[in-house]
């Protein structure tokens, strides 16, 4: 039993080890610890009973379920098929390897006093895999750097070698020679391995496209409602600029007549009165056509245009050309889109307000506040960043923690956080080149 | 001593502008020079260009009507005088508030729809100008960072604590009421300043700043209401 229970252990610390190392550990799986138990007690009973034959079947078959298991929980989190292939892989080679290094370094492995042995065994594990953490960290940032191509042919050769180990007792029991039979079952299992990866490529890119249609169709929904909102700012725009002609009419009238007293009168009622506001308005909108990506111009509309605009002022500068020339503006897009959607609901929640938002070119950077009215904060702001916590109430704050999540993602993006005179506004500064 | 530079296209207004200067200048015996008064801003760029050693004013038109406009101009001045003080003048159609505050830490803007009320608003400005040059001398009490290619300045009093975060190098910036990213090494953080301490390795900070300590939990309390955690190494640090 003793050699079933460091087994399944050692794997178990692998598999923590390489999810905690992809940043994916979920705190519920401490709760398959429990298993090892009865699992290596069942192993044990096989072992003794049936014989060895169906002991490696059972084996082969459990190490095959749990590799498909994390394969699937690793594809569903990340959406990468090559990488969930390649730390999957990754745990059972590693795994596999090591305990052996470990069990041919020990003279006697399984003999002897067994909390002893079990103690040695573990702790010889653990400190293998800190050994190992810093070439993991190499390839897996390698793996991460490299092109598309090779991160196939990577994950297509590691999950060949890692079916291989796992099957490895399987192949080697009885004679030592590979017969025909065992070659054609390790062959069967690695084309539905094969096919699985191919249909889920397929089925993960069907899904990506969906999505973009998706997008483009809201995009295109709101850059109609934009149409007409400018529409509508021109028509007001060629009021006022009949408006104007009739003014300068009058204007010319008065002095024609040689009407000082009535001349400065009229010019008086004049600037108070509301024609030049109305030259003033549709200055607004129209400044969005300064952002040459249309995923950043489209939600822009898409948000600014749902906020009614009768109770709230919107005052929108983007003055310059803006460009993120080689960004990646996919996250960039979710990240403005959290931040807009906050400051939206926040100003919903309050029924008027202020709605600031400034896109500007730096150097190397594209700046973009964005700042909204908001009822007091009676908190630290870091408590914003928290799951849970929300200027709104309960259970509404993730927006932020999703956020700053984002950002962490994205290289030379950076977040600022200000909360000051009822006013919060988040300021992102993005360099250009990403 | 201040020099003021105004960048105005319009000449009628640039005379208003400069008589409005001149004379608060006399009346309130402030330490400034009308230095230029130009409808050219490269000819204002010329000028500064050379010059060391002088804090400038700058009171700039937003419509310039050459190939570039008041905040482009005011971007070029900032290479020059990092420290200056500008003043936009602007009609209420090229407002662009949050443009001017966070590109070129312009202090303020006047509006020149109404000729009495800019020539009030423009007084108020260059006491504030007057008054930012007498608090010059508080420079050293400044933490300067690049965010990206943008400069922040924090006064050191205003600094609550630094941060880690979860990417590599980057650090968090926290005062009463901001938060701010930026790249730093945090070991060279607690060096700035004697009153910085490191009390974790995720954590700088600032000693005044400290409500209460929790030794027990190993906590700090900080006046912002948060807590950090507190490394053994650094008990000592705290008492």
């Amino acid at each position: 039993m003793i050699i079933h229970f460091i087994e399944i252990s050692e794997l178990l610390l692998t598999i923590f080890f390489f999810l905690l190392f992809t940043k994916l550990f979920p705190s519920k799986i401490v709760l398959i610890s429990i298993f090892v138990f009865p699992y290596a007690w069942l192993m044990a009973k096989l072992d003794a009973v049936c014989g060895y034959r169906i002991f490696v079947a059972i084996s082969t078959l459990f190490y095959l379920s749990s590799f498909s298991l994390l394969l699937i929980y690793l594809a569903q989190k990340r959406r990468n098929i090559e990488e969930a292939i390649f730390t999957s892989s990754a745990v059972f080679i590693t795994n596999y390897f090591l305990s052996s290094i470990i069990n041919s370094l020990l003279i006697n492995p399984f003999e002897g006093n067994h909390i002893k042995i079990l103690f040695l065994h573990l702790s010889l594990f653990c400190l293998a895999l800190a050994l190992i953490y810093f070439p993991t960290r190499f390839l897996f940032s390698w793996f991460k750097r490299a092109a598309n191509r090779k991160q196939q042919i990577t994950s297509i050769i590691m999950l060949t070698v890692s079916i291989l180990v796992i099957m490895n007792s399987y192949l080697f029991y009885g004679e030592l020679s590979l017969s025909i039979e065992k070659m054609s079952i390790i062959a069967a299992i690695l084309v539905v391995f094969f096919m699985l990866f191919f249909i889920s490529k397929q089925y993960l890119f069907f899904l990506e496209e969906k999505h973009k249609i998706e997008i483009r169709n809201k995009t295109y929904e709101a850059t109609l409602l934009y149409t007409q909102e400018i529409e509508e700012r021109y028509k007001e725009l060629r009021k006022a600029q009949h408006d104007y002609k009739n003014l300068l009419l009058s204007l010319e009238s008065y002095i024609l007549e040689r009407d000082y007293d009535g001349l400065t009168d009229y010019f008086t009622r004049l600037k108070s009165n509301e024609v030049s506001s109305a030259l003033n308005m549709g200055t607004q909108l129209p400044q969005l056509q300064n952002i040459v990506n249309l995923d950043i111009k489209g939600i822009l509309m898409m948000k600014l245009l749902a906020l009614p605009k009768d109770n709230f002022d919107v005052n929108i500068e983007i003055k310059e050309s803006i460009n993120f020339m080689n960004r990646d503006t996919v996250l960039l897009v979710r990240a403005i889109g959290i931040i807009l959607d906050n400051a939206i609901e926040e100003l919903m929640g309050l029924g008027s307000g202020r709605l600031d938002v400034a896109f500007m070119n730096f150097e190397e950077d594209i700046v973009i506040v964005i700042s909204n009215t908001c009822k007091e904060i009676a908190f630290p702001l870091s408590k914003l960043k928290k799951e849970g916590v929300s200027t709104k109430g309960d259970d509404r704050g993730f927006g932020l923690t999703i956020l700053s999540e984002i950002i962490d993602q994205l290289n030379g993006v950076y977040l600022e956080t200000i909360y000051k005179n009822d006013q919060f506004t988040q300021v992102l500064t993005i360099s250009k080149e990403g | 001593m201040l020099n003021v530079y105004i960048c105005e296209d319009d000449k009628k207004q640039l005379a208003d502008l400069s008589a409005i200067v001149r004379s608060t200048i006399m009346i309130e015996e402030y330490d400034m020079t009308l230095e230029l008064s130009t409808v050219n801003p490269y000819e204002l760029l010329n000028e500064i260009q050379d010059k060391k050693n002088f804090i400038g004013v700058y009171i700039l038109d937003v419509d310039l009507n050459t190939d570039i406009d008041g905040i482009e101009l005011a971007a070029k001045i900032r290479h020059y005088d990092v420290s200056g003080t500008i003043i936009f003048v602007t009609t209420h159609e090229e407002m662009a508030h949050l443009t001017f505050k966070y590109k070129v830490e312009a202090i303020d803007y006047i509006i020149k729809d109404d000729p009495i009320k800019m020539s009030h608003d423009l007084k108020a400005c260059l006491k504030i100008a007057n008054e930012r040059q007498s608090h010059e001398n508080l420079q050293e009490d400044i933490f300067t960072v690049k965010v990206g290619s943008r400069r922040r300045s924090f006064h050191y009093a205003d600094i609550v604590y630094f941060e880690t975060s979860d990417t590599p190098h980057k650090i968090i910036l926290h005062t009463e009421n901001s938060m701010t990213e930026f790249y730093y090494q945090i070991k060279d953080l607690e060096k700035i300043d004697p009153r910085f301490i490191r009390c974790h390795k995720s954590f700088v900070i600032n000693k005044q700043k400290i409500e209460s300590v929790d030794l027990k939990n190993r906590l700090v309390r900080l006046s912002n209401g948060d807590t950090c955690l507190v490394s053994v190494r650094a008990i000592s640090k705290l008492r």
